[in-house]
């Protein structure tokens, strides 16, 4: 079981993800903005952040960037959430400091098999 | 003069008006939060079984579709925002899952009755419908909506088609080109795109139209879809189309397709004295094409009068690897001046890793 | 021979009191005219709202956001001493969702290290340029800045000082991208905003040239990393008339001049362009003080004037995006932000005064044009002429005083029923102040806006139109800026919408 925050300003991505990844056995916190996503970083210990890239307010780059220059948090596993259109995104995000990226519209399938290799890579 | 009486009378209705329409504000807005919550309360007991349908192994999923495709109208019309909302956002399994859903609620059908429907946002909305479920029976029924009467209609009905993948649209499409009723260029160029290769036969039946607008598009979607096989057909039409549009398109498309064919016409077409964009575009292309023959006629153009072509000509150069880098270098310690100019930029460019490769183009279509 | 004076004396108040007389009618039927006009025009607003909401499902939004055919587009951010917010407002506008497209940052010759502070945020390097003269540049590039290895599709020019104008046009010159989207440094964007603007070019590409989208008032509005993410009426009086009169004129009033294709300005702070239209009028004036109004109005008469084949072209008002700047929260900025809209609206009308009447441009020159004149033009003319000749008609008695004041009710009545139409219809389409306390400051400002408001600005205004007879000194809009840091602020600014 790990613990996982998703953070998405869309309710319905966000309540799929909650649910398959809770599904998998992981125990999940969803928040609706980067700021908040921040904040629970800070807060409480996390084992994987999702974030997606396009929020209103803060992004999900910055929230990487951030999480990535706290000695702190600076290990904790990443992944993004964009947009097909959006092709610069990938590299801005590993740029940021990203893991890995997935992709809307995405398979809720796919996305828990990404969080459990990312995971496990970590536990290695 | 108006009369007093007439003025007090008018003052009154006024005032009578300005109430009237703060209760309408505040009653639109008391409706609208009303109708949500409610909508809200009736999804949110069969929201997780939704959720569940998406998260669903193969094996589960015909239960949960089926005591989904039960619930009871009222129930269904709150759900079906968001069921609709998630058929954008997953993909996969979960995608063909909510597909079959609408299929077992009746959706296709009652979509294909609407497209005959007097009103034209209800007939947009059913082709955008078909078009979500990817619906190939429908296609044909959905092509007459082409040569609808609605502008926006047509519009919906040409991106539908791009989606229920079906290749008998292609002749539609490229029909609907040209009329008094058209789809525009773009539109139908995404759609036959997104058709891929198994409308490759009928969409280079388009090139020989004599429309040039029509030919402009099959080329681009020829093009878009990698149809290598159509390369020399392509070739052609950059050196003998009469339309300047089409030329535009067989240069961008011979740049995609990288085939060997396109570096003759290709060199042809940046020659000076042909028409500004067609240079651009041809220039660029060369560089996707990145053949190394192409570095001394790009290397020519670095001086031209025309300042986006020789910058178009600076950054293909770029992308033709060491040769074309070279040629640059060579240029850019050369004899000062605009050839100069341009050839340090472009290597300035690449030095901070920011090449601009995009050319500037600006076309009718 | 005293007789014969008092009689010629007599003679003479009666004439003096048929004229008053005379021009207190007229003030009052310009009062019913203005005020119908906008009704007018909301209606056509309302009608386009419902068409568009009803078709919104089909519009196909999606399949803009994620397709290759979508056009590209430069997006072109003038700034001039703008270093507390640039930042910021760069890097908000490269995280848009957009497929393709590129940021062109033109400091123009800033002497408060806005440079400096973007080059440091997106670690720049100068690069040797060149830069194509499509349109005629007055400041000279000094240098081109792009970031080190990365895909941050950002361009920032450094160039002499030579005012916005030029600075637009720099901008142009080095756009790559068939679509240029003008915006102001301190003006923040809704994500969604370029999607909006650039549909009506997919939609119709071989017809529309121009769009402008909605321009909200940031005043009051939560707004974090450089988004608006609620939307709220401000709570001061001044604040709150701004957004009735910005809901009515510029939102509504628009939406209905771009149904009935006599679209004239579209908000400099937020407006997309095909880029070889704007080449083909020779870019922006710089000695236009409203260049980009001009910039519309050129376009409309280039196109016409054009042969046949172009006549059939499309400026269309874009309703759903939005994109948000401060407005003045303090009287002596609002006074010489309306000073300033005005003396550009008057310069454009006597550069383009060939036009008005004009069968040959059509809708632009029949009505459009002549009702700029009339309405915005002159509004402010008349507005002073009634406060001085309505009290002077009492006065002496050249008009009824239990008429009067009864005409002003019902006269206020009616200016406050078409900015209530437009609080309901915003209301009805769009909905997006989302308190009950916003209706009712919404409400509190129609009430303010008729009394003192208009008076006020219509002094302004008419030292606006002063200012464009007699030609003095133009300069890039004095603004008060502190940038976009905390949420739930208020900057003052200035720039026209």
């Amino acid at each position: 079981m790990a613990r996982v925050l998703i953070a998405d300003d869309d309710a319905d991505i966000r309540d799929l993800v909650a649910f398959k990844l809770v599904q998998s056995g992981h125990q999940v916190t969803a928040v609706e903005d980067g700021m908040a996503a921040l904040r629970m970083v800070r807060e409480q210990p996390l084992d994987l952040l999702l974030l997606d890239i396009r929020m209103p307010g803060m992004s999900g780059l910055d929230v990487c960037r951030e999480v990535r220059s706290a000695p702190e948090t600076a290990s904790l596993p990443v992944i993004l959430i964009t947009a097909r259109s959006q092709e610069g995104d990938i590299e801005l995000g590993f740029a940021a400091g990203a893991d890995d990226y997935i992709i809307k519209p995405f398979s809720p399938r796919e996305l828990s098999s990404r969080v459990t290799a990312m995971l496990t890579r970590v536990d290695r | 003069m108006i009369n007093t009486a007439l003025v007090t009378w008018a003052l009154l209705c006024l005032l009578v008006f300005v109430l009237m329409l703060s209760l309408l504000t505040v009653a639109v807005r008391g409706a609208r939060m009303y109708r949500r919550r409610r909508r809200e309360r009736i999804a949110a007991p069969v929201r997780g079984l939704l959720l569940e349908l998406l998260c669903a192994a193969e094996d589960e999923q015909d239960e949960l579709l089926g005591r989904l495709a039960r619930i009871d109208k009222r129930t269904w019309a709150a759900l079906d925002p968001t069921v609709a909302a998630m058929l954008g956002k997953v993909s996969g399994r979960a995608r063909s899952a909510l597909v079959r859903l609408y299929e077992l609620r009746g959706a296709a059908d009652e979509a294909v009755a609407r497209l005959g429907s007097r009103s034209a946002a209800r007939r947009g909305r059913a082709a955008h419908v078909l078009g979500q479920l990817s619906h190939r029976p429908a296609a044909l029924a959905v092509c007459r909506l082409l040569d609808d009467r609605d502008r926006d209609v047509r519009l919906a009905a040409a991106r539908a088609l791009g989606r229920t993948g079906d290749p008998v649209a292609v002749p539609h499409l490229l029909r609907s080109l040209r009329g008094a009723r058209t789809v525009p260029p773009n539109v139908v160029t995404a759609a036959l795109t997104s058709l891929g290769r198994d409308a490759w036969p009928a969409v280079a039946a388009g090139l020989r139209d004599p429309e040039p607008l029509v030919r402009a598009v099959a080329i681009e979607a020829l093009g878009m879809t990698g149809a290598i096989s159509r390369a020399a057909e392509v070739a052609r039409a950059l050196r003998e189309d009469a339309d300047i549009e089409v030329r535009i398109r067989a240069a961008r498309a011979l740049g995609r397709l990288g085939m060997p064919d396109g570096l003759p016409p290709l060199l042809a077409a940046i020659r000076p004295g042909r028409p500004v964009a067609q240079r651009i575009v041809a220039a660029g292309a060369l560089g996707s094409l990145g053949a190394v023959a192409a570095t001394g006629p790009l290397t020519e153009l670095l001086g031209d009068r025309n300042p986006h072509v020789a910058g178009a000509a600076a950054r293909a150069l770029l992308r033709l690897g060491p040769a074309g880098e070279a040629a640059l270098r060579e240029a850019a310690d050369g004899r000062p001046g605009p050839a100069a100019a341009q050839a340090r930029a472009a290597l300035a460019e690449a030095a901070v890793g920011g090449a601009r490769h995009d050319v500037l183009v600006e076309v009718a279509l | 021979m005293i007789a014969a004076r008092v009689e010629k004396w007599d003679g003479l108040l009666g004439t003096v009191h048929g004229l008053v007389a005379l021009c207190d009618t007229a003030v009052i039927i310009y009062f019913l005219a203005i005020n119908s006009g906008y009704l007018v025009l909301i209606l056509f607003a309302l009608a386009e709202l419902v068409r568009r909401l009803r078709r919104a499902p089909f519009a196909g939004y999606e399949d803009a956001a994620g397709s290759p055919f979508t056009p590209p587009i430069s997006v072109i951010m003038p700034a001039y001493n703008e270093a507390a917010g640039i930042t910021e407002a760069v890097r908000a506008m490269l995280l848009l969702h957009y497929p393709v497209f590129e940021v062109v940052v033109v400091d123009d010759g800033s002497t408060d290290g806005s440079l400096e502070a973007l080059a440091d945020a997106f670690d720049l390097a100068e690069v040797d340029h060149v830069v194509p003269e499509d349109v005629p540049m007055r400041g000279r590039v000094t240098s081109l800045h792009l970031p080190r290895g990365g895909p941050v599709p950002l361009v920032v020019a450094r160039k002499d000082n030579g005012g916005k104008a030029d600075a637009l046009n720099v901008g142009i010159n080095l756009a790559r991208y068939p679509l240029l989207c003008m915006v102001d440094a301190d003006c923040i964007l809704d994500s969604q905003a370029l999607l909006a603007v650039a549909k009506p070019f997919s939609d119709d590409p071989l017809r529309v040239v121009a769009t402008g989208g909605v321009v909200g008032i940031a005043n009051g509005c939560t707004v974090e990393a450089g988004r608006v993410v609620e939307a709220h009426i401000p709570g001061d009086l001044l604040g709150r008339t701004q957004v009735v009169e910005y809901l009515r004129a510029f939102f509504l009033g628009r939406t209905g001049w771009s149904k009935v294709g006599g679209l004239l300005i579209i908000a400099g702070a937020f407006g997309l362009f095909r880029r070889d239209a704007v080449v083909a009028v020779g870019g922006m004036d710089p000695d236009c003080i409203g260049e980009d109004a001009e910039l519309v109005v050129h376009l409309h008469r280039q196109l016409r004037e054009r042969g046949r084949r172009h006549r059939d072209y499309r400026i269309v008002f874009v309703t759903e995006p939005i994109s948000w700047s401060e407005a003045p929260a303090r009287l002596r900025v609002l006074g010489r932000q309306r000073r300033r809209w005005q003396r550009g609206l008057t310069e454009i009308l006597l550069k383009h005064r060939r036009m008005i009447g004009n069968p040959r441009y059509r809708r632009i020159g029949l009505v459009a044009l002549p009702f700029y004149v009339l309405f915005e033009l002159l509004a402010p003319v008349v507005e002073l002429a009634g406060l001085v000749l309505v009290p002077l008609g009492v006065l002496i008695g050249a008009v009824d005083a239990d008429f009067l004041w009864r005409f002003l009710l019902a006269a206020y009545a009616y200016a406050m029923v078409v900015s209530l139409v437009s609080v309901a219809v915003e209301e009805y389409a769009y909905h997006r102040f989302s308190r009950w306390r916003d209706l009712w400051g919404a409400v509190v400002g129609v009430v303010v806006e008729n009394i003192g408001y208009r008076q006020f600005t219509a002094w302004w205004r008419l030292r606006g139109i002063w200012d464009a007879l007699h030609r003095s000194p133009q300069e890039w809009g004095s603004m008060k800026r502190s940038g976009f840091g905390a949420p739930e602020q208020v900057r003052e600014g200035g720039e026209r919408h």
